[in-house]
């Protein structure tokens, strides 16, 4: 048979790094094809050469048995080669025929009637496959599963015969995930050949006909699902056992099993909100009557896909953003209207979605921002003079006890890797005093190891009693992580599980609007106007 | 004073023609303006630009004695700035109000010093106005006719450019592409369309069109030039982008109510010499100012929603954010 993408011998570079050392891969017509590693082992790199926008430094590659050279995506669009990205390259503010028309040839004018011809083809399109979008509708109305299909659409729309996804489960719910591999497998059956990257080992194995594993920018083997358990392969990925994988793979999870629930729950809790209402930036209503409280020593996880209100939340219960309505209490006090920094010294502390933009400055040093909440303040001098020696003693305490890779503590923050920013970000949260503890997706984007880190972290500050707000994407890190568990959905809240009513199922169906499960006055919520 | 002589009926169709007259100069700026904003690059050289377009228009006009050579020189150095603000900005990618804020500077310096080395001590020099221009059975609608079709050629290829500029982002694949670039630069990118270029483009429409602003002032409108001749309509256009909501049509009508104000301001001078005595004229010019600004703040606060295009300002460096 012949193969439909032949890569070979791709070698990489980017200034001092090797993302790709000489890795090879096959597709075949018809399959779907896996490519799975941890962060950083070159799986994206791969792809984005494959789809032109990266050349390689050497190897060589063919596609449908033509030796190819790419110097753009316009060529491998050309070629056949389709690209839905992980984040994913759609104008917002225009519609779904207007994105398929951006950047294609044709005569200076934009008529209605062409426009009408697109939306008229994407719609034929998407009945075939079963990609049901509205080609009319503007990009940012659309829920990240519809901005996939929207996507998917556009490689089909532009005659795609290869397409790659990048981490295509990574934003979606368990059941839209589910809708969305029979619909591969469906043009994989009319000999598309599509291939995925993803380090979600359930994924890989429910899905793929063949798996290719990656670890630090070398192909470690190609192999099919039935000869490989999810043990075999997450040793594949990082080179050693891990603990995780235990959870990623559906065993029972670890963590908060056997505490002191009964202590809990007589506490008073520490963070209380009611009725929580904000706009997000387009103005638009993003918060919905949310209300919850944790307790002291309790982990409440807010799972939910992307876009339902999750940044708004984060901001609002630190005091990022002004709520419209509804309070925020800190042990009994309402600090509605204080800002973070009041808030930071009654007990507050903020593990940020945007580590880069909001968790450290990455024109300071690591140092620096390791005492960034407190420079200007004893142990760290005073409002004329910083004290250089305490900041960097303390600095060299923390980058050793939350074990920092850095060449050294005057390291550009900007420069660490995004793991070790996390590490910093924890490192510099959880040396405070801390009663309560706003954790925002802390484990996006990071390698299996800098998520195990984290995970602990977290749980020794539950253990010694903080109070913690775990807002999460990752099904699996509410999961393992979770005493209760909410779930958001459209700017509110529409579950409020505890840990012995988990079920990974009803989470993931409440994730995606289905509100069984969950009690009466939630559920009434997520009708509520949005 | 007696209202009358400033809102009777054959003195509103006055006031009304020199309304919409007095508008054009900051109209095109503001609707080029708003190509630049929607395409992501903040021009704040936009006075910069009006001001050597008015310059270069009169010189010109003065010494070639055309008002069609003039309005294209006018057009052409506004063109020329729109390429200087393109280059700092989008092939050097450097910081956008720094450069707009220079080009303002620069052409502030050189035209003073331009017109002062060539007509320093004379007498104010003056170019000859261009006859008003009755549109064919159209200027014959009672009211509508006298303010909007008998007015000077220069007026009516405004009128023109404007309304085309603003269905340009609406209604070509061109405009297509400056809505993207300026909402999130790198999807555009992935979608082929090349950020630069577009950016370039956009610049150099931005350019000309203010140019030609200079230009209708100077030509249509005063028929001589003085230092600062602008005197800030290029700032009024840029404001009007933001509180036009980057909407051309809402832009241009931004653009009437300053010139309405202007108008009726010179008017109220004229008709009420009594007033003028008491009252400094500087408070009158202030006003077209300080109305534009509370009308279309109070639109803006009205409207409420954020309508900025996502990546104003932003310098976008291809393959950076991969």
């Amino acid at each position: 048979m012949e193969l439909s993408v032949a890569m070979s011998g791709v070698v990489k570079r980017f200034g001092a790094v090797q993302a790709l050392a000489g890795v090879d891969l096959e597709l075949r017509p018809g399959e779907i094809h896996a490519l799975l590693g941890e962060n950083g082992a070159g799986k994206t790199t791969l792809m984005n050469v494959l789809y032109g926008m990266f050349s390689p430094d050497a190897g060589a590659i063919s596609v449908g048995g033509r030796e190819v050279n790419f110097r753009s995506p316009h060529d491998a669009i050309a070629a056949g080669v389709g690209m839905v990205h992980q984040h994913f390259k759609l104008v917002p503010t225009l519609t779904v025929a207007e994105n398929m028309v951006l950047g294609q040839r044709g005569g200076p004018l934009l008529r209605r009637r062409e426009l009408a011809a697109v939306s008229a083809r994407l719609r034929a399109l998407a009945d075939r496959y079963g990609l049901d979008v509205d080609p009319d509708a503007r990009v940012w109305q659309l829920s990240v599963g519809e901005q996939q299909r929207v996507e998917i659409l556009r490689a089909l729309y532009r005659d795609a015969r290869i397409l790659v996804l990048d981490e295509p489960t990574a934003t979606l719910t368990p059941p839209e995930t589910q809708r969305l591999f029979p619909k591969l497998r469906a043009l994989a059956a009319e000999g598309a050949s599509i291939v995925f990257i993803t380090h979600h080992l359930e994924d890989v194995i429910e899905w793929a006909d063949r798996i290719t594993v990656l670890r630090r920018g070398e192909r470690v083997g190609t192999l099919k699902p039935a000869d490989s358990s999810a043990e075999d392969l997450a040793r594949m990925m990082v080179g050693r056992d891990v603990r995780l994988m235990r959870v990623v793979a559906g065993e029972a999870p670890t963590a908060g099993e056997g505490r002191a629930l009964r202590q809990r729950e007589s506490a008073a809790p520490v963070l209380e909100v009611e009725g929580l209402q904000a706009r997000g930036d387009r103005g638009t209503t993003a918060l919905h009557d949310v209300s919850f409280s944790v307790a002291p020593g309790e982990i409440l996880a807010i799972a939910g896909v992307e876009g339902n209100g999750q940044p708004e939340l984060e901001e609002a219960v630190f005091g990022l953003r002004a709520p419209e309505a509804g309070t925020v209490t800190l042990d009994g006090r309402d600090v509605t209207r204080c800002e973070p920094a009041e808030r930071m010294r009654l007990g507050m502390g903020l593990v940020p979605s945007d580590r880069y933009r909001r968790g450290l400055i990455r024109e300071l040093s690591v140092a620096e921002n390791l005492a960034l909440d407190r420079l200007g303040r004893p142990p760290f001098g005073t409002e004329l003079r910083l004290d250089r020696q305490a900041i960097a003693k303390h600095a060299a305490d923390l980058i050793e006890r939350f074990s920092i890779q850095v060449s050294g503590p005057e390291q550009l923050a900007g420069t660490l890797s995004g793991g070790n920013a996390q590490r910093l970000v924890l490192a510099r949260t959880l040396s405070r005093e801390l009663r309560c503890l706003v954790a925002a997706q802390p484990t996006r984007g990071l390698d299996v190891g800098a998520i195990e880190f984290v995970w602990e972290q977290l749980a020794a500050a539950r253990d010694c009693g903080v109070a913690i707000l775990l807002i999460s994407t990752d099904l699996d890190e509410v999961m393992s992580m979770a005493d209760r568990c909410c779930v958001m959905y459209r700017g509110g809240l529409v579950a409020d599980w505890s840990r012995e009513r988990l079920d990974r199922e009803k989470v993931g169906l409440a994730m995606g609007g289905a509100s069984n499960g969950g009690p009466p006055r939630a559920a009434a919520a997520a009708e509520g106007p949005v | 004073m007696d209202w009358g002589e400033i809102f009777g009926p054959g003195a509103l169709v006055v006031l009304l023609s020199s309304s919409v007259a007095f508008a054009m100069p900051t109209a095109l700026a503001a609707v080029g303006e708003t190509v630049v904003e929607r395409a992501g690059i903040l021009n704040l050289g936009v006075e910069g630009m009006l001001l050597s377009g008015a310059l270069a228009s009169f010189l010109v006009a003065y010494y070639a004695k055309s008002v069609a050579l003039g309005a294209l020189a006018g057009i052409a150095i506004g063109v020329g700035l729109g390429a200087l603000m393109a280059f700092l900005s989008v092939t050097l990618g450097t910081e956008q109000i720094i450069n707009g804020i220079a080009i303002v500077l620069l052409a502030q310096g050189i035209t003073a010093f331009t017109f002062e080395e060539l007509f320093g001590g004379e007498e104010q020099p003056t170019i000859g106005g261009i006859a008003d221009v009755d549109i064919p059975l159209l200027h014959e609608i009672p009211g509508v006719g006298p303010v909007l079709f008998e007015q000077n050629v220069l007026f009516y290829i405004s009128v023109a450019l404007a309304i085309a500029v603003a269905l340009l982002l609406t209604r070509t694949r061109f405009g297509l592409s400056v809505r993207a670039v300026g909402e999130s630069p790198a999807a555009a990118d992935a979608a082929a369309v090349s950020v630069a270029r577009t950016r370039w483009l956009a610049l150099l429409i931005g350019g000309g069109m203010a140019g030609m602003g200079g230009a209708v002032l100077v030509l249509g409108q005063l028929n001589l030039f003085e230092t600062n001749v602008s005197a800030g309509r290029g700032w009024i256009a840029v404001a009007l982008v933001i509180f036009g909501r980057w909407n051309p049509l809402l832009v241009l009508g931004g653009a009437f109510v300053f010139g309405f104000t202007d108008a009726l301001q010179i008017r109220v001078q004229a008709v009420s010499g009594g007033i003028a005595s008491t009252v400094p004229t500087e408070i009158f010019a202030a006003l077209p100012y300080v109305v534009t600004l509370i009308v279309m703040v109070a639109a803006t606060v009205w409207a409420g929603r954020d309508a900025q295009p996502g990546a104003l300002g932003a310098p976008f460096r291809k393959g950076v954010s991969a």
